[in-house]
């Protein structure tokens, strides 16, 4: 991997929020270079920053101290290149499955509608869900839903792709599933994944680096790398040893220091 | 299957058989105070003759006209509403400068009984339509405009923020996300909104007469006038019946549809 090739790269970055009249201190001093069609996920603890520090990536929140370099450019508007998976799915129930999908091409020029929705059908059919174009959101399982999230995600062809623990409220099999599924796709398109996440095992399934947060304020304590081979599986004993191993990096090292100043 | 499908028919047939046992139920008390108390039938008239009073004026077209002219008012005073209100309501969500200027003025507007409204309107425009269509404007606008303002703050951030990365900017932002993601809880405004219109419009007709045909109101007061009892309660089941239909039937199953839809609510299968 060219070291010249960095994609993402967050210097000296913090963040403060205040509310009720109380300065809370998300993050503190977050350096960390992401390369082109790297897979990085970031683990932490519930509440220490992840989806501020992914907001930030994505250029939905202003960074307070520091930058956030994507391609030389500063992240202070969103862009189609970057795309982002949260938390909930966020699909629109006002619009159909396939309608879904063709909003993250809708204000994309110098495509007529029918590419468009041809467009998103393709990406439909790659997450497997061909015949749910005309369903509408409440129609969906939880899974389901992921799976149009990231269709829409990855329909405007985004270099990087932002994921905000998307699998956090799907069921052990339906996160198996996706798991492969992922692997697939980056393993095709060569994106570049930022995904967040508290699940030790999931960072350690898909991969390549695992960037570890303290309680909050949100510190870097650990970059991790998992050099195994890919197609990893959740019960292959390497990936249940490495986290492990990470699971011990996390209570040798996560010092409670949760710093509220209330002003 | 086909089982199942008569049963669930004759349930149907159940619960509409019930219903109607107890409506009779209540006619049939109703009655029974009548002759117990011997009323006159000037203060206290029997069902029958409350339903002769409908029947006959349903016949001669005077309640048909009534209600025709009635429910034009209440759909064009509510409809000005809803095209100021609505919009009015997003805009106050988004510029903060709007809000803090109209927005107390709205809260306090709200408050104030719609039938207040009645002499300013009689100065202003003198007994005709439109004084009684600013009544039933003012007595709703500003309810919606607070109910939408609400709504919009109301919605869930991650809507704007997925469309906001996938390009959405603006007006954009505003047509295809912020407003149908509001929606629901604006029909919900809405039908609030409206029965605030329904009774302004009630107190208007009543207090204001204008020349033309009669309304549903004027009946009522006329009633009043010519001291029929029978007209005065008939009338005042037509507007009963008329508040449930456009609640319970228009705006409760638009409300539930939409609520269903954008996952307000659990479908139960
Ligand atoms: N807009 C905001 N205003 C005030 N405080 C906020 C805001 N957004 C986040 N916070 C606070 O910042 C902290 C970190 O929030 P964040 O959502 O980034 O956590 P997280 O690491 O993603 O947690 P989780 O794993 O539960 O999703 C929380 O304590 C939260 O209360
Ligand atoms: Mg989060």
């Amino acid at each position: 991997m060219a070291e010249t090739d960095v994609k993402i790269c967050a210097s000296h970055v913090s963040k403060a929020f205040t509310r009720d009249h109380c300065f809370i201190k998300v993050l503190e001093d977050i350096s960390f270079s992401v390369q082109a069609g790297e897979f990085v996920a970031i683990l932490g603890p519930s509440g220490c920053g992840k989806s501020t520090l992914l907001n930030m990536v994505a250029g939905l929140e202003p960074c307070e101290k520091g930058n956030i370099i994507v391609d030389e450019y500063h992240t202070d508007q969103p862009e189609r290149h970057r795309m982002m998976m949260f938390q909930e799915a966020a699909l629109f129930p006002w619009y159909n499955v396939l309608s879904n999908v063709v909003y993250g091409l809708r204000f994309k020029k110098g495509l007529t509608n029918t590419e468009r929705k041809t467009i998103a059908s393709y990406y439909l059919h790659m997450v497997g869900l061909d015949y749910f174009e005309r369903a509408y959101v409440h129609e969906l399982s939880g899974g389901m839903k992921q799976r149009v999230a990231l269709a829409r995600a990855l329909a405007p062809n985004p270099q990087i792709l932002l994921m905000d623990e998307p699998f956090s409220a799907l069921d052990a099999l339906t996160c198996e599933q996706l798991y492969k599924d992922v692997q697939k796709i980056w393993n095709m398109q060569h994106k570049t994944i930022l995904l967040v996440t508290h699940n030790v095992r999931e960072a350690v399934v898909l991969a390549q680096r695992v960037i570890v947060l303290s309680q909050r304020p949100g510190k870097i304590l650990k970059d991790f790398p998992i050099q195994l081979p890919y197609p990893r599986y959740v019960h292959d004993v390497s990936v249940s040893a490495l986290a492990n191993e990470l699971v011990n990096v996390l209570h040798t090292k996560g010092g409670v220091d949760d710093y509220i100043a209330c002003v | 299957m086909r089982y199942r499908l008569l049963f669930q028919d004759s349930n149907i047939v159940k619960s509409l058989l019930k219903k109607i046992a107890y409506i009779f139920a209540v006619l049939c008390i109703w009655q029974f105070v009548h002759v117990l108390g011997r009323y006159f039938d000037l203060i206290f008239p029997t069902p029958i003759q409350v339903a002769s009073f409908l029947w006959h004026a349903c016949a001669d077209g005077t309640l048909i006209g009534a209600i025709w002219i009635t429910i034009k008012r209440l759909v064009l005073g509510y409809s000005v509403s809803v095209l100021i209100g609505i919009p009015m309501g997003m805009l106050c969500s988004r510029f903060y400068i709007l809000n803090a200027c109209i927005g107390k003025l709205v809260l306090g507007l709200q408050t104030l009984p719609s039938i207040c409204w009645v002499p300013l309107t009689l100065l202003w425009f003198g007994q005709t339509d439109r004084a009684i269509l600013f009544v039933v404007t003012m007595g709703s606008l500003w309810s919606l405009i607070a109910s939408t303002e609400s709504s919009v703050r109301q919605i869930p951030s991650v809507y704007v923020k997925a469309a906001r990365t996938m390009g959405a900017r603006g007006v954009n932002l505003w047509l295809t996300v912020i407003f149908p993601a509001a929606l629901p809880l604006i029909i919900t405004g809405m039908k609030q909104s409206w029965a605030f219109a329904w009774r302004s419009l009630m107190s208007a007709e009543i207090y204001i007469s204008t020349i033309g045909g009669l309304s549903i109101g004027q009946l009522l007061h006329y009633g009043r006038e010519m001291q029929a009892m029978d007209q005065v309660m008939g009338m005042i089941f037509i507007i009963i019946a008329i508040g449930l239909i456009a609640e319970k039937v228009l705006f409760a199953n638009v409300e539930r549809i939409l609520h269903k839809r954008w996952g307000f609510i659990k479908s139960s299968n």
